[in-house]
């Protein structure tokens, strides 16, 4: 099946732009190439998981504080197109790859 | 150089993976013979009876067994399978424990056809997790159907057992390193024989076991079952024939993989990943471990593996069987929910490639003994991600089948014993999950206390159930709040707390609780990830003093008494007469941003009590006039507001 955009949440899609494969918000910005993680060309905020509100608040703030809440903004119109919890420190997970029909698979 | 490199997936020193030819003893012959012009209406009727006879297979067990978890909670599988060990039937119940019939099955097949040999009315026990089970307490049995000789089909389940040994009532053994501090492994082994229970092998398995009748009695449900199904089976083929019931067998198999195919075809090529965090590989340990999944969809197939996650440790471990049930559950939900069942097509379209060694793809001897409770959820969960995301990327409407993450240990239920109002010792296992919260969806909100997506029949206990069956009381059960656990554009389903007080006795030990240091939910595609799972307890309260007086507490905070330190994962809790307790499974995983959720959504929840209007504001930016009603401009302001304020 020919794929020339693909819709990956309500904000975010891939799709040919000039000829190059780009993830892309729905307000228009560009957010990054396929190759490259879309995460990377969002805004992060990082924040104590417990700042979300009462129902994250731990019994055990020591290891809570080992791990944080991402949340990745367009840089543009401030949608929020991903979070994780994860340790501090650990990489962003680079956890959508779809192919538009002429794209290649990464095995990374 | 890996220097497991040279292990083989035998189900000894690694789990076992079945090879693409069975390597099947020539002494057993095997019905292969199937017809290939069935007409339409004798393939429709043999088919639904197939899917009748495995429900009844499944209803058998519910009627006959005794412990809550299996009659109640469901807490158990069955399956029909080809001659050669392949999955066709599945029933609507464990979702992860489908396949794993199916392995074990196969390793009888390489392994028991020549000696002592695989024959007519013969039943195989195994509970042994690299051969294919999720843990020891999840015992399977499976059963050859014979038709003139050859080996027709199988019929198999797979029930979890309330205690079959080892150091810890209810053989969940937390401080395992290693599986010779965990109950007992019986690789496969004849139950029964030409039709006749062995019951030097049935004293051997009870004997392990602290509560043997109880185990006896689910025992004997699980044979009664298999019975009813290879009967049903027995007369189908005398009705039809051997080579008419084969063929339809073989088209079920064809007919669901080109479904599966279609559905592929929706979802572009591409790489899904998914990493979920645990921790406390025994209790005491300050460890934080990753369980990670990728998927690469591919030429029509999908591709998974665990790359990524940690090396096996302490108690928190589960073998390859494991991994695959895990993935194949959520797989099942999302890609084959109109096939009734019939997942076997869904199985020949999925290649694994694990990374062995690892906490989901443990080798020998590696604990296992407790992944009922901790691995099995953080895989399926972490499978869900990585599924989910990959189907989000399909064309409607596959689309909007994707779900977001359930829980990961979140469990909400705990394990416990002691002597009950009946003076007797007793082990209980209260499935908190059961309530469970459908989370959200592409589509739509979750469904509040809608159960658990991959154990879609399983259903939660009445509180009376509970009181007559253990010494306690409940206090109260309620659904949590629509806050900021869960939210997103589609928020999560709301999940339950219960608190509970002894009833009967004056002393019992918690074995298994989940009190979470950290969220470990994962939200999908901008979702807030679901709220943390929690286990307290408040000693010496002044609770029964209330109830003297006809009043029931409604919190914790409103009783005296001393709130007792819980870590995530400890020693044995232990109750007394006046502490009262309770459990939290929380609300699962958003989608999207909160800040896009529908204003009326959010008005409804706020009209039903399930939210507070301040939370409406701070979590999805929701302005009310006075008097209640949604103020559109200034909701809209204040989102707009917001998303200017998240760029700096």
């Amino acid at each position: 099946m020919e794929r020339q955009r693909i819709f990956i949440g309500d904000n975010l899609k891939l799709e040919n732009i000039n000829g190059e494969a780009c993830y892309t918000c729905a307000c228009g910005n560009i957010l990054g190439p396929w190759e490259a993680n879309f995460k990377e060309g969002c805004t992060l905020k990082e924040s104590p998981i417990s700042s979300l509100g009462p129902g994250y608040a731990s019994s055990d703030p020591d290891m809570e504080n080992r791990m944080c809440f991402r949340e990745f903004f367009c840089p543009n119109c401030g949608v929020r197109h991903a979070t994780e919890v994860a340790r501090i420190g650990d990489p962003y997970l680079w956890d959508v790859q779809p192919k538009l029909s002429s794209g290649a698979v990464s095995e990374s | 150089m890996d220097e497991t490199a040279n292990i083989v997936w035998d189900g000894v020193a690694r789990g076992y993976i079945p090879p693409v030819n069975l390597r099947i003893s020539p002494s057993l012959k095997l019905h292969t013979q199937g017809a290939t012009d069935v007409d339409p209406i004798t393939y429709e009727v043999i088919r639904n009876t197939f899917t009748s006879i495995n429900l009844e297979h499944g209803q058998t067990i519910q009627k006959l067994s005794i412990s809550p978890i299996t009659m109640i909670v469901r807490d158990f599988q069955c399956a029909i399978l080809t001659e050669q060990g392949d999955v066709m039937c599945l029933g609507p119940y464990l979702l992860y424990l489908g396949n794993m019939q199916g392995i074990f099955t196969k390793w009888i097949l390489e392994n028991r056809s020549g000696d002592p040999g695989i024959k007519e009315g013969d039943v195989f026990l195994c509970n042994d997790p690299y051969v294919g089970t999720s843990h020891q307490q999840d015992t399977g049995l499976t059963c050859p159907v014979f038709w003139n000789g050859e080996l027709f089909c199988w019929v198999s389940n797979s029930v979890h057992y309330s205690d079959v040994g080892g150091p810890v009532p209810g053989s969940f053994c937390l401080t395992s390193q290693n599986i010779h501090e965990d109950p007992p492994c019986f690789p496969p082994i004849k139950l029964v024989e030409g039709g006749k229970i062995r019951t030097d092998v049935e004293q051997l398995f009870l004997r392990q076991s602290r509560i043997p009748q109880t185990v006896a009695m689910d025992l004997h449900a699980a044979l009664a079952g298999l019975r009813v199904a290879q009967e049903r089976i027995v007369k189908l083929i005398k009705t039809y024939g051997p080579d008419i019931v084969k063929g339809v067998m073989n088209r079920m198999m064809d007919a669901g993989e080109r479904a599966i195919e279609k559905k592929l075809e929706l979802i572009p090529d591409g790489r899904w990943s998914e990493r979920v965090y645990t921790e406390a590989a025994v209790p005491g340990d300050r460890g934080i471990y990753v369980s990670r999944i990728n998927i690469v969809k591919e030429n029509g197939y999908l591709y998974i593996d665990n790359q990524g996650t940690s090396p096996q440790v302490g108690s928190i471990n589960n073998t390859f069987a494991g991994l695959v049930g895990a993935c194949l559950a959520p797989l099942t939900i999302m890609l084959a929910y109109d096939l009734g069942g019939i997942c076997g097509g869904l199985y020949r379209r999925i290649k694994f490639r694990p990374v062995p060694g690892t906490i989901t793809c443990a080798d020998y001897p590696a604990a296992i003994s407790t992944a009922g409770v901790f691995n099995m959820p953080m895989v399926v969960a972490t499978a869900t991600g990585a599924v989910s995301k990959m189907v989000a990327c399909a064309d409607s409407p596959l689309r909007e089948k994707a779900i977001a993450m359930a829980d990961v240990h979140a469990y909400g239920g705990c394990i416990f014993n002691g002597i009950n109002q009946y003076e007797q010792f007793f082990v209980g296992m209260s499935a908190g999950m059961a309530s469970g919260a459908l989370p959200a969806s592409l589509a739509r909100d979750g469904v509040d206390t809608g159960g658990l997506f991959w154990v879609p029949g399983m259903e939660a206990s009445n509180v009376e159930e509970n009181e007559l069956a253990w010494p306690v009381l409940t206090l109260y059960r309620r659904e949590n709040a629509a806050e900021e656990a869960g939210a997103g554009r589609f928020r999560s389903g709301l999940g339950v707390e219960e608190a509970w007080i002894l009833h009967g006795t004056d002393r019992m030990d918690m074995q298994i609780y989940m009190n979470d240091s950290f969220v470990k939910n994962q939200g999908l595609l901008g979702g807030n990830s679901g709220g943390r799972a929690f286990f307290k307890v408040k000693r010496n309260t002044n609770a029964r003093q209330y109830l003297a007086e006809g009043k029931l507490p409604q919190s914790f905070d409103e009783l005296n008494g001393d709130d007792a330190p819980i870590f995530f994962k400890g020693p044995p809790v232990n109750l007394e007469v006046n502490d009262i307790w309770s459990t939290n499974l929380p609300n699962f995983a958003g989608y999207g941003d909160p800040l896009d959720r529908d204003p009326t959504l959010v008005v409804q929840d706020v009209s039903q009590g399930k939210m507070t209007v301040e939370a409406a504001q701070k979590v999805y930016g929701v302005v009310f006039k006075e008097g209640g009603l949604l103020d559109i401009e200034r909701t809209e302001a204040c989102r707009a507001g917001r998303k200017q304020q998240r760029l700096f």
